[in-house]
């Protein structure tokens, strides 16, 4: 019968397949069983990773800013050392007799097997011993790449540090070979370039004998170096950004923007910590201080602050392209003070700034006309404005962790504190307070976009990547996030009235000899001593190039003018570098 | 002629009648075997947690055979086409959305459940088969035939080839190509269309990444890849090898402990089986297989139709790939592919699939009217 002839195919490829697999097997367990069973325990072989040098990174100029440097380990086998030794290591490694004898005693089984005793060590240490080897018979040097950052603090916020890799860490990203012991980038660009960074580890089969002891290496990969993060970063005007932060004691941030194509230039927030401390292991008394004084929070693009009035733009924009007033009539007497509802608002200026235009409302920072104005937009236009520059929103950059702003409207107050908007609030948005919240590098942003007449790009860190051998792996180019179309004449006045108030009172102290600098300065009052001041600024007004941002958070100084000596400071070594002598 | 499904007091009779003891007890025997095996597997790594997951999706297996076998398989066969369209849409799915989930393209996660389509599609593609090549169309020529049924292999086997999952893919042809030769589509279309597989491998030797190469050229050249598959390739059989006639004894696995083993509780428990209980072991574990294989052709020889033949068959296909190409890897005779060993590899997926299978053999078995000892009323 035909069908029964298919079953008996059938069974004799099952009994095949069985068969095949059973003579096999016959073959490797009684034929060769005692050749694997004596290769099993007494030749062994085990699989050991070598570690891949993380990739480095490079300022815009080449200055390297974090790479990963030979550290050397001295390791004792106890087997061959001698004691005599002890006098010479220890004065090798600055490291008390008592201390290296306790460590001996503590590690004296198996004797065969090597024991760590102190790692973390420099070039200096380890030539010390390859010298004396002679003398330190059993001792071991062992080398392996730790990370370093040569300007410590300087880039605490910009590049983060790398650290041991975390359980959550590991089983998060299980299919991406770490395993424990691994470093990992924590925070900055160590974490967000990760993936470039890292590199991949080589591979050892390493045969023991059965203690466990290596015998040799059988087979070998090597590891891949990362690749390399060159930054749109500039390390003099970096440097500046700090200084003026550290020298003038202020828990602040500062941001210099290319507004040509959205390159950081510099960015630096205070107060900041030394990467390298992760590294050698920080001590949980550090740890935690640096964690109270929010150290961590990278000020520039993770927190955010009331932006007083240099917020004031966003209002002038909505007013203008809204068409709801007319800046060639639109003027308004400002006696230093105005009703709302029932409660006084005041210009910062009580004696009152007495007739102001749109120009010289900007340049005065005039409240009172700033109140005017708003409750004559709305708050719902304010908002729309505020969310086209996307205020409310990430601005993008390559950093883990961006916080955004807060642009509130009606609807928005009703939802988060179930309370009604008053004609107040209207006011309080118009000139950047109240509920108003922007990050440092979100208003930036803001100037960026108008200095370069409606662009906004994305804010970026890197450049370019490179593979450790210099072959081109990625390039950053400009990203375009949006064209806002701003009327010529809107940029018109706002620039008029910044480099008008970039020539008023304290604000005049940020110019800058040969160059053309609009500005503008807010104060977002705190407490009654405290306030959040600001300072933004671009240059030069015809052709700008940089966008400059200083901020200091709850500030003993009254007003953002105080501020402009600093963004002078940041402006002249800008163009100083560029050749434009000030 | 098919009346209802409902569960009369004549179909309780004819099913109870039916029961084939031998098939259930080779079934337990084989899942216990393997239990006991996974036990030891597990001890070192994950600590016995893959165990007691294992238990548990024994038994949620066991309650899903059951529901399948009391079922009628005709109505099985009714849903088999949706049942394919569904898995073929979570493959693409998974092709999709799975790259995003850290490299591992192979996994739908649907809220705290996440299960392996490709595992999904074996069996989608035993029931479309049987039901496919079952149904007889009037003046439909041979080749016509056989066209279709290839299409229907050909979705899947992309889908998943892609993922990739090479493993899947063939185990997809393997299952096809004996239900086509019971299905009487000639032996003559099967074996051609084996033919331009097997010349057109050159070619597709290019659409396959490195490692997948160097799965295939370690199996000529131990020093390929010596840290990477060769090593796994070494260690596997250092410990076969090393189990000898009787095995280094239960938990007593030295290559196991050492950790010297790759994935030992999933793709590689054979080598764990084969180390602690020796040749004696591996010998009893395939005089089981052989056993069930016997008994389930059986089933599809007295099965009531052609419908009930093919799945039998299709099912022994599945298992029969399985078994060749998982522990053909572990003792160097087939490429290493990450393929499951029935009964024995750790996996939620594979588990509930293999209780698939027994659920329709079971239905098969059960219900048919072959012997009509017992009039009904």
């Amino acid at each position: 019968m035909k069908l029964e002839k298919r079953f008996l195919a059938f069974a004799i490829l099952c009994l095949f397949v069985l068969s095949l697999i059973w003579g096999r097997l016959f073959y490797l367990q009684i034929v060769h069983g005692e050749e694997f069973r004596v290769q099993s325990e007494q030749n062994r072989t085990r699989l050991v990773s070598t570690p891949a040098v993380r990739g480095g990174i490079y300022d815009r100029n080449g200055v390297c800013l974090a790479k990963d440097e030979p550290t050397y380990t001295v390791e004792i086998v106890p087997d061959e050392f001698k004691k005599e030794a002890v006098p010479v290591l220890s004065s090798i490694l600055s490291m008390p007799v008592e201390e290296i004898q306790a460590k001996l005693e503590e590690n004296n089984l198996p004797s065969w097997e090597p024991f760590k005793l102190r790692s973390g060590l420099g070039e200096d240490v380890a030539q010390k011993i390859e010298e004396q080897h002679l003398k330190l018979p059993g001792v071991v040097l062992q080398v392996e790449p730790r990370r370093s950052y040569p300007f410590a603090n300087l880039f605490s916020h910009i590049i983060g540090y790398v650290g041991e890799i975390s359980q959550e860490e590991l089983s998060a990203l299980g299919g991406k070979g770490y395993v424990g012991g691994d470093n990992i980038g924590k925070t900055g660009l160590e974490k967000f370039y990760e993936d470039y960074l890292r590199g991949q580890k080589g591979q050892q089969v390493i045969e023991v004998n059965a203690l466990g002891q290596p015998i040799k290496v059988l087979y070998e990969t090597d590891s891949q170096p990362g690749d390399d993060l060159v930054l749109s970063i500039d390390l003099k005007l970096q440097e500046k950004a700090r200084q003026i932060l550290v020298d003038n004691n202020m828990n602040g941030a500062v941001v210099c923007l290319d507004p040509r194509n959205g390159e950081i230039l510099a960015m630096a927030s205070t107060p900041d910590y030394d990467p390298n401390l992760f590294v050698k292991g920080i001590s949980q008394k550090d740890y935690e201080s640096l964690l109270k004084s929010h150290a961590f929070i990278a000020k520039a693009t993770q927190d955010r602050f009331p932006p007083g009035s240099t917020f004031k733009v966003i209002t002038t924009i909505s007013a203008l392209e809204e068409k709801v007033i007319d800046p060639k009539t639109f003027k308004v007497f400002c006696p230093g003070y105005m009703v709302i509802g029932d409660r006084v608002f005041y210009c910062w200026q009580t004696s009152g700034h007495g007739e102001q235009d749109l120009v010289e409302a900007i340049a005065n920072s005039c409240n009172v006309f700033f109140y005017t104005l708003a409750l004559q937009v709305g708050p719902e236009k304010i908002a729309k404005w505020a969310k086209i520059f996307n205020l409310d929103s990430y601005t993008g950059v390559d950093l883990p962790d961006e916080a955004k702003g807060v642009i509130p409207d009606p609807e928005w107050k009703e939802r988060t504190t179930g309370e009604q908007w008053y004609p107040g609030d209207t006011a309080n948005m118009g000139i950047g307070q109240g509920d108003v919240l922007v990050t440092p590098l979100g208003l930036a942003c803001v100037y960026a976009t108008i200095a370069n007449g409606g662009t906004y790009y994305v804010p970026h860190l890197v450049k370019e990547i490179k593979t450790y051998d210099g072959l081109p792996v990625k390039t950053f180019s400009s990203t375009i996030k949006a064209k806002i179309p701003l009327s010529p004449e809107t940029l018109a006045y706002l620039r008029e009235g910044m480099v008008k108030a970039a020539e008023r009172g304290t604000t005049q102290k940020i110019k800058v000899e040969g160059v053309s600098v609009a500005a503008k300065t807010g104060t977002a009052q705190i407490t009654p001593e405290k306030q959040d001041i600001w300072i933004a600024a671009y240059a030069p007004v015809e052709n700008p190039q940089i966008v400059v941002l200083v901020m200091d958070e709850y500030s003993k100084l009254q007003y953002g003018s105080y501020l402009a000596p600093l963004a002078h400071e940041l402006l002249a070594t800008f163009f100083s570098e560029k050749g434009v002598t000030p | 002629m098919k009346e209802t499904t409902f569960l009369k007091a004549s179909q309780v009779k004819r099913i109870w009648s039916n029961l084939n003891w031998a098939l259930i007890l080779t079934c337990l025997a084989l899942v216990l075997y393997g239990l006991f095996v996974l036990y030891s597997a597990s001890s070192t790594d994950t600590g016995r947690a893959a165990f007691w997951w294992q238990v548990g999706f024994v038994l949620f297996g066991a309650v899903l055979a059951a529901f399948l076998a009391f079922i009628d398989y005709h109505v099985w066969l009714k849903l088999a086409y949706p049942f394919y369209v569904v898995v073929l849409i979570l493959l693409v799915i998974v092709l999709i959305t799975g790259k995003e989930v850290y490299g591992a393209q192979r996994w739908l996660f649907i809220g705290p459940i996440s299960l392996q389509p490709s595992e999904l599609a074996k069996g989608a593609l035993i029931l479309v088969l049987a039901k496919e090549i079952g149904t007889r169309k009037e003046g439909a020529s041979e080749f016509y035939r056989f066209l279709r049924c290839l299409i229907l292999v050909i979705l899947p086997a992309i889908l998943t080839f892609e993922q990739p999952d090479l493993g899947t893919s063939i185990v997809l042809f393997f299952i096809f190509f004996p239900m086509a030769y019971f299905g009487e589509i000639g032996l003559k279309f099967v074996l051609g269309f084996l033919g331009i597989l097997l010349a057109s491998l050159p070619l597709l030797w290019h659409f396959l990444h490195d490692y997948q190469k160097n799965r295939f050229l370690v199996l000529f050249n131990p020093n390929v890849d010596p840290t990477g598959i060769g090593y796994n390739l070494r260690q596997s059989l250092m410990t076969i090898g090393s189990g000898g006639l009787l095995g280094k004894g239960y938990l007593q696995g030295t290559q196991k402990q050492l950790q010297f083993l790759p994935v030992r509780h999933s793709d590689f428990i054979f080598a764990v089986l084969a180390e602690e209980l020796g040749f004696i072991g591996v010998t009893v574990l395939l005089f089981l297989y052989g056993i069930l294989f016997y008994l389930v052709l059986r089933v599809a020889q007295e099965a009531e139709d052609i419908y009930g033949r093919l799945l039998a068959i299709g099912a022994v296909s599945l298992w029969l790939c399985h078994i060749l190409v998982n522990i053909g890897m572990t003792v160097g005779i087939m490429p290493v592919t990450g393929i499951w060993l029935p009964f024995f590899s750790y996996g939620g997926s594979n588990v509930i699939l293999n209780f698939f299978a027994i659920g329709l053999i079971f239905s098969v078995l059960l219900h048919k009217r072959k012997f009509l000892f017992y009039p009904e009323k």
